[in-house]
């Protein structure tokens, strides 16, 4: 996995090990991308998302599901099951 | 939430980590020359890169073309141009990425033999973490070589000059960075081919020439055509051929420099709109040179017969 900070503005580049070219994330695609680092469950990082950008998680939640499944179906990040946790 | 545009120089940074990546994985040993690593070793100030340009240890290149294939990268066709020494670099090209990867088999002023040529690289090569993925490159002192030299190629480009005046304060800054290039020029055998860099440091009148002349003519025939050597080999082509030949021969370089060059059929590429702006600009050059019967830029220039330089 290649994943690195662009050197203008606050963008994060991500090359898998099976994508051809990289994604570029931005604003709330990159604080998710950050977030999946912290080994903390789907539902957190919706609760952290919502904080960092002044919002009712329930306003974000589908949003935020929907781009760490896109992700996940990508092999970018991986589903791992956490006992009373939300699964993406 | 994703499908932001992909910059130039973010793509030639994780193209760096890319090749790397292609490299570590199938067991070759390849160096990233130039681009912002060069800026990283303190040679040159920061400019913004467009192309990848990674140097594949001897006999593994064919692997490193492959794996980009199998990633979606395309080759570019070298234009069909009479060949009076080999090409020293493929391009590859993707649809999705704002930028070419030049996949070198040697590195062109480094006349040594490729295989002392890299031993001697990758035993002083530096290493960098890009996306966190190890990146090796050249020391910084070999980096130097290499950045003066394509810019001794370039030097018609006041870019590619403020570059060499760079490079020369990098090495001229500490006598033991000098002492360590002149030693390193020596196995590279590159002492001749970056003539000006010494003699923009001052010491030029203390070095022997290193090539023959056969390899000197080589040497200067690439500079005189610095973006895509095609143009060149054009050139020399058509001094050999009567003014019909030379006719017929104008029609077949403005088709594949111009209509057609590499194959692709990507024309709005940036990489791909310099490389073309090169072309027509040497196709000026040739136009000039089949109207007034004599070079335009090569006065020097004596033909050779093909294979007789290295």
């Amino acid at each position: 996995m290649i994943s690195l900070r662009s050197s203008a503005a606050d963008r994060i580049l991500v090359l898998g090990e099976t994508t051809e070219t990289p994604l570029v994330l931005e604003d709330s695609a990159a604080a998710i991308w950050s977030y999946t680092d912290e080994n903390i469950s789907a539902g957190e990082i919706v609760e952290r998302v919502a904080q960092k950008y002044g919002m009712q998680p329930a306003d974000i939640r589908a949003d935020v599901l929907s781009f760490l499944r896109e992700l996940a179906d990508l092999s970018l990040v991986c589903r791992v099951p956490q006992r009373g946790a939300e699964q993406v | 939430m994703t499908g932001s545009a992909l910059t130039t120089s973010d793509a030639v940074l994780v193209g760096h980590a890319m090749t790397a990546r292609i490299a570590q994985k199938e067991g070759f040993r390849a160096l990233l020359v130039k681009g912002p690593l060069a800026a990283e070793l303190g040679v040159r100030t920061p400019r913004p890169s467009s192309d990848v340009d990674v140097l594949v240890e001897p006999g593994r290149v064919s692997e490193m073309k492959r794996c980009l294939v199998a990633q979606g990268w395309s080759e570019r066709k070298s234009a069909d141009a009479p060949r009076f020494y080999p090409l020293h670099s493929a391009s590859f090209y993707h649809h999705s990425w704002p930028c070419d990867i030049d996949v070198h088999e040697h590195f062109p002023g480094f006349f040594a033999d490729r295989t002392t040529a890299f031993a001697h690289l990758w035993s002083r090569r530096s290493k960098h973490v890009i996306g966190g993925i190890d990146v090796y490159a050249p020391g910084s002192i070999d980096m130097a070589l290499a950045v003066a030299a394509h810019s001794v190629r370039n030097q018609a480009s006041d870019a590619r000059a403020q570059e060499l005046t760079q490079v020369a304060s990098f090495l001229k800054a500490d006598r033991s960075r000098l002492d360590s290039a002149l030693e390193s020029a020596t196995v590279l055998r590159a002492v001749t081919a970056l003539m000006p860099l010494w003699s923009a440091i001052g010491v030029d009148d203390e070095l022997s020439p290193d090539l023959s002349e056969s390899e000197l003519q080589a040497w200067e025939l690439l500079r005189q055509s610095p973006g895509d050597s095609s143009a060149l080999h054009w050139l020399v082509a058509f001094r050999s051929r009567t003014r019909l030949a030379r006719i017929r021969l104008a029609l077949r370089a403005a088709k594949l420099l111009v209509l057609n060059r590499d194959g692709s059929d990507d024309y709005f590429h940036r990489s791909r709109r310099d490389r073309l702006r090169h072309g027509l600009r040497e196709i000026q050059s040739l136009r000039r040179e089949i109207a007034g019967g004599q070079p335009t830029r090569t006065p020097q220039l004596r033909m050779r017969g093909r294979g007789d330089t290295k």
